[in-house]
């Protein structure tokens, strides 16, 4: 798989009295997979979420993304191109007052003809389930229309990967799945590169892989049945395990046996099923 | 005597605009002292429009809204009397935060409650020592702190002015696990000591089973179901076709039922699941 971000050997702190966020952080992301960023908070998650496009500088070491070095001034453009970002709060990254409007903020941006600008606008917004609202006031919607707005936001710079940093922090359920959902759609369909920092374990399931920091370093590094199959090292990070996996590890120690490390409730009863067939 | 009631609310947004909207449709209901009371529903089913009404910033349309038997609308006393004694902390309370130090923040609404300076004092101390600050953070400027550190110190200027209701709109928000299992512990034992009541929003449906004595969940301006924990989560379907997120546990226990393994009531603790599997095989010569 092609390497589009790496990170080499970097440090990173926010001033030079302040403790060093990340430490010697080596950590490579690839083309086409959805990657999952845990750590609790002040693991440095976050920060390395914007070292990725530039938004900040390594204090040692390097950033490459797609090829380029973010230290150097005269490649941010170039990177911000290739990778979009989502902020957590819904009502930080809207600026326009029509939904369709604020979606072309970044194409007008571009200078790209009027036609091209439509019909990029037009396909981010049935990319992310938004089309039939795009003559809507965007503060009249939802949190998690609003993230899915965000996102088209990205979509329409025709970016090859997307950043988020807890996007579904501040939403409802409902507005969480809706974001998640818009975001397998766009790694199966459109090929996109996803990198989502989150706290929700549920979200890290789905992912194809899941990175988990700690003290500024990746201590992690897998799939998910891979990363959770740790329970202890998990929780004494202050992470937890997808229930049925819990569940499954205390049925264990009373002598059931649920093959599989079921990370969802269908993969539970599966295992369940599997149980009850051999022993039946 | 319950300590808060609501009698038959109604409440709209935007009357008389095209937007307008039936926000709250008829809802009772009775807080009573040393509860902790979860609500729960949907974005936009009202839960957050029936907290605003708990201390009157908002007015009802028609019904009331009793504290220790007397409405808080009757007179501007009475709801003076209820702002000091119903405390709300909005969503995101670390927004709210507006003084120079952490010390002046917190001793904001003691002060404005008119107590001397002495009890100010002790109540600011205490207050932030309860949410787990050191006196250190007493000097320092709020807009200093870290985001799990401002949320604490916006619920220790709620916590100052003793109040027998604390009410939380979605307190746990944007935490991490740590922060967020912190927080709930800090429900749990502040209710524990004072024997206030409690009312908070939560969406997350595990946390409301580690901490809550009673649960209500709303739906398009209704209360859609009341009771326990145990009684509410019972009804995963129910809940589910509310459009809520239930438990992960309760779920297994419905994707096993729907695949014929009946093991009677639905769990949605891992230990109460632990339990339930373990009798269903034993029971069936399986284990």
């Amino acid at each position: 798989m092609n390497k589009i971000i790496e990170f080499k050997n970097v440090s990173f702190s926010y001033s030079e009295e302040e403790e060093a966020v990340l430490q010697n952080l080596d950590l490579d992301f690839y083309e086409g997979q959805f990657t999952c960023v845990l750590g609790h908070n002040g693991s440095g998650k976050s920060t390395m979420a914007k070292l990725i496009n530039a938004l900040y500088i390594p204090t040692s070491g390097t950033v490459i993304s797609y090829g380029l070095d973010t230290a150097d001034e005269k490649n941010e453009i170039p990177i911000r191109r290739n990778i979009g970002m989502v902020f957590q709060n819904p009502d930080n990254q809207i600026v326009a007052t029509i939904v369709e409007d604020d979606v072309a903020f970044g194409p007008e941006n571009l200078g790209l003809p009027r036609d091209e600008i439509r019909k990029r606008v037009d396909e981010a917004l049935k990319a992310v389930n938004m089309y039939e609202y795009r003559y809507h006031e965007p503060h009249r919607l939802s949190g998690g229309q609003k993230q899915r707005i965000a996102i088209a936001g990205v979509i329409a710079m025709k970016t090859n990967c997307i950043v988020l940093d807890e996007p579904t922090a501040m939403l409802d359920p409902k507005g969480r799945r809706e974001v998640i959902e818009t975001l397998l759609k766009l790694k199966n369909e459109y090929g996109i590169s996803v990198i989502l920092v989150t706290h929700f374990m549920d979200e890290a399931v789905k992912a194809d892989r899941v990175v988990v920091m700690n003290d500024g370093k990746v201590c992690l590094d897998g799939t998910p049945a891979q990363v959770f199959s740790n329970a202890s090292h998990l929780e004494s990070m202050g992470l937890t395990v997808p229930k049925p996996l819990e569940l499954a590890y205390q049925l264990q120690k009373n002598g059931v046996r649920i093959n599989g490390e079921p990370l969802t409730a269908a993969e539970f009863v599966d295992g369940f099923k599997n149980y009850v067939e051999n022993r039946g | 005597m319950s300590v808060l009631s609501v009698k038959n609310l109604i409440y709209g947004y935007s009357k008389g605009t095209p937007f307008e909207k039936g926000a709250l449709k008829g809802v009772s209901v009775d807080f009573e002292k040393g509860e902790i009371v979860a609500l729960i529903g949907h974005t936009g089913s009202g839960k957050s429009t029936l907290l605003q009404h708990l201390n009157g910033l908002l007015k009802p349309d028609s019904g009331d809204v009793l504290f220790e038997g007397e409405s808080i609308h009757k007179s501007k006393q009475t709801l003076r009397n209820c702002r000091f004694n119903v405390g709300l902390c909005f969503q995101y309370p670390e927004q709210q935060l507006f003084d120079s130090t952490v010390y002046k923040d917190v001793a904001f609404g003691p002060a404005n409650m008119g107590l001397p300076a002495e009890e100010i004092d002790k109540r600011v101390k205490d207050s932030v020592a309860y949410v787990g600050l050191s006196e250190d953070y007493l000097e320092k400027s709020p807009f200093d702190l870290s985001g799990g550190e401002k949320r604490r110190v916006a619920i220790a200027g709620v916590l100052s002015m003793e109040p027998k209701v604390l009410i939380l709109d979605e307190p746990t928000a944007g935490l991490d696990p740590v922060g967020k299992n912190n927080l709930l512990k800090l429900i749990k034992d502040y209710n524990n000591k004072t024997g206030n009541t409690v009312i908070f929003v939560s969406h997350n449906m595990d946390d409301v089973a580690l901490v809550a004595d009673k649960v209500i969940v709303m739906n398009d301006g209704e209360i859609a179901m009341e009771g326990t924990v145990e009684e509410v989560y019972s009804q995963g379907e129910k809940l589910a076709g509310l459009g809520l997120d239930v438990p992960e546990i309760t779920s297994v226990f419905i994707e096993l039922k729907n695949a014929g393994f009946d093991l009677g009531k639905t769990e949605y603790t891992v230990d109460g699941a632990k339990e339930s599997i373990i009798k269903f095989l034993s029971e069936g010569g399986l284990l």
